[in-house]
């Protein structure tokens, strides 16, 4: 028998991780009067009832960014905070969309793990209100404070999410050991990890979107030493002071164990200066 | 495929709980200059390793309690440090025991895979340091404070961080399965006495499947209210003999979020008072 259900571990006081079947982590943050939810996962569970389970209090909803894997189980609410262009992405989420991506992890993991679930029936009839984010917003949970902080590199409008309690840093798919920027440009995506850094000192530890691989059942954070090296790949890949491995549709940068996965195509904004670095 | 090595889970800024198959959690308490491993486990995982991949600090070993699901690692450490109560208990643990244990406690969910070649043999028991109420650990930016804590155990202990305010219970909340029931009350009273020091409470077991999480505060109210109304006779019991002794004496009691099993035998130490028990035994249960 597989796994079939969701697992939720505590990675700090009242800092919750669900991680959707390997699909996708989801990080519930309940504070003293509201609660939190990063991410909604791929729509493969309830997550509401889940998050019930957790917590009584009233909560907000908010999106690092508009995937499939961040946005499948936006249906299940009335209201999401997202990035205005990211919102746009994450509306045009279907349920066939979704099934596509988990039955395209299935067929990559390792066999059997995990319950091959897929998104279940009800959960995308409703159609979210959305509020607006932008650099800086805090959500005041009571007891604690979850900052905004605009990240863009994996999408345009991708954010990270400092809490100041425990001191963790949800990046999404913003940052980590295996980042794909192939829908940005490179530069995009020093900005935004240059952005997380400046906030370096608000937070000891990094919690990524994914899962670090479907067969991995560890819960471990990023240490913020990450997010060093991928400035360093992203800054190597400019300047060509890293090794690039030419894919058949992207390129692969790697250094210090961080990969990034680019577009050689796209290493700056169209008609923009090059970076000063 | 299942898991086939323990799951390990960041419970909060560089302290890491590791549980071994759904049998047992172990707890690796990372601090500047040092480094605490709180329990070690069945010895079904190679502990050591894990620990290295963790955390490159010099560490000390310490051991809540001398069962065989938390001492039965404890043959692969040069030193370990438990309760004086406990010694005796922790190095009757054999090799052969731990195998026919890890066969017993064995979960049939599925999800865990173990088996015997994973036991490894050492033929020497460690180095034994003495653990008392009120010592310390001194890990660099954390101080770890020993909890006396006798119940379940007669040298149960837990471990109270300073920094990150978690309490190690250990199985100092669980059943009482040979000491007497008066005890955990003593023990639980001490732990209750360092109440303003820690949030959160993590045991010894995380349960079966890979969901981990801390224990709720209020358990310990519940617990200590709990012994409390069985010592005076006031709480409906539950008759049922254990899975691992079948005696006629067992019964478990609930109150609140806390159920626990002892011998109405084993009362109170001296032995001299009991409640009659018979008149309003609630539930018969085979």
């Amino acid at each position: 028998m597989a796994i079939n259900y969701p697992v939720v571990s505590e990675i700090a006081d009242g800092v919750y991780r669900i991680n959707e079947f390997g699909y996708s982590s989801i990080y519930v943050v309940v504070g003293s009067k509201r609660a939190l939810v990063i991410d909604t996962g791929a729509g493969c569970f309830r997550l509401k009832a889940a998050i019930r389970r957790l917590t009584f209090l009233p909560y907000d909803v908010v999106l690092t960014h508009g995937h499939i894997a961040q946005a499948g189980g936006i249906g299940q609410f009335e209201n999401i905070y997202a990035y205005p262009g990211e919102y746009a992405r994450a509306m045009k989420v279907s349920r066939v969309d979704s099934i596509h991506f988990c039955a395209s992890v299935q067929k990559d993991r390792a066999a059997g793990l995990w319950d091959d679930a897929l998104p279940i029936d009800g959960l995308w009839d409703k159609i979210p209100s959305i509020t607006e984010l932008y650099e800086g917003f805090v959500f005041d949970l009571g007891n604690r404070c979850v900052k905004t902080v605009r990240t863009s590199g994996h999408t345009y409008g991708s954010c990270s999410f400092i809490d100041d309690k425990s001191r963790i840093a949800f990046a999404g798919d913003a940052c980590g050991t295996n980042m794909d920027i192939t829908e940005c440009c490179v530069t995009s995506a020093i900005r935004g990890l240059y952005n997380l850094h400046a906030h370096g000192d608000e937070f000891d530890r990094i919690f990524p979107g994914n899962t670090g691989g479907a067969s991995v059942t560890d819960v471990i954070s990023i240490s913020p030493e990450v997010l060093n090296d991928c400035i360093a790949v992203c800054r190597g890949i400019l300047t060509d002071s890293v090794t690039i491995h030419q894919g058949k549709d992207f390129c692969t940068a790697e250094f210090h164990g961080v990969k990034v996965l680019f577009r050689e195509d796209r290493l700056y904004e169209v008609n923009e200066e090059p970076l000063p670095i | 495929m299942a898991v086939d090595r323990p799951a390990i889970v960041e419970i909060e800024n560089k302290i890491y709980q590791i549980n071994e198959f759904g049998l047992d959690c172990m707890y690796v308490i990372c601090g500047e200059s040092r480094a605490l491993v709180v329990d070690t486990g069945m010895g079904y995982c190679d502990f050591r390793a894990i620990i290295g991949e963790l955390t490159k600090l010099p560490y000390d070993v310490v051991i809540t309690h001398g069962h065989v699901d938390h001492a039965g690692g404890a043959d692969q450490f040069r030193e370990v440090w438990i309760h004086p109560n406990d010694v005796g208990r922790a190095k009757s643990i054999y090799y052969e025991r731990r195998i026919e244990d890890g066969d017993r406690f064995r979960l049939k969910n599925g999800i865990w895979d173990y088996g015997h070649e994973n036991v490894r043999y050492w033929d020497e028991f460690p180095g034994i340091r003495e653990l008392y109420d009120g010592q310390t650990f001194d890990l660099g930016g954390r101080l770890i404070t020993v909890v006396y804590t006798p119940g379940h155990t007669y040298g149960s202990c837990c471990f109270l961080d300073s920094k990150s305010r978690i309490a190690f219970v250990g199985d100092a909340l669980g059943n009482v399965p040979k000491s007497y029931v008066s005890k955990r009350l003593i023990g639980l009273r001490n732990l209750k006495k360092h109440e303003e020091e820690f949030d959160r409470m993590y045991g010894g077991h995380a349960g079966r499947m890979l969901n981990s999480s801390s224990k709720p505060k209020r358990l310990l109210d519940d617990c200590i209210k709990a012994t409390e109304m069985v010592l005076e006779g006031k709480l409906p019991l539950i008759r049922k003999s254990s899975h691992f002794e079948h005696t006629d004496s067992r019964a478990s009691a609930v109150y609140g979020q806390d159920m626990f099993t002892f011998d109405t035998d084993r009362l109170r130490e001296t032995g001299r008072w009991e409640p009659d028990y018979q008149n309003y035994c609630k539930t018969e249960l085979k």
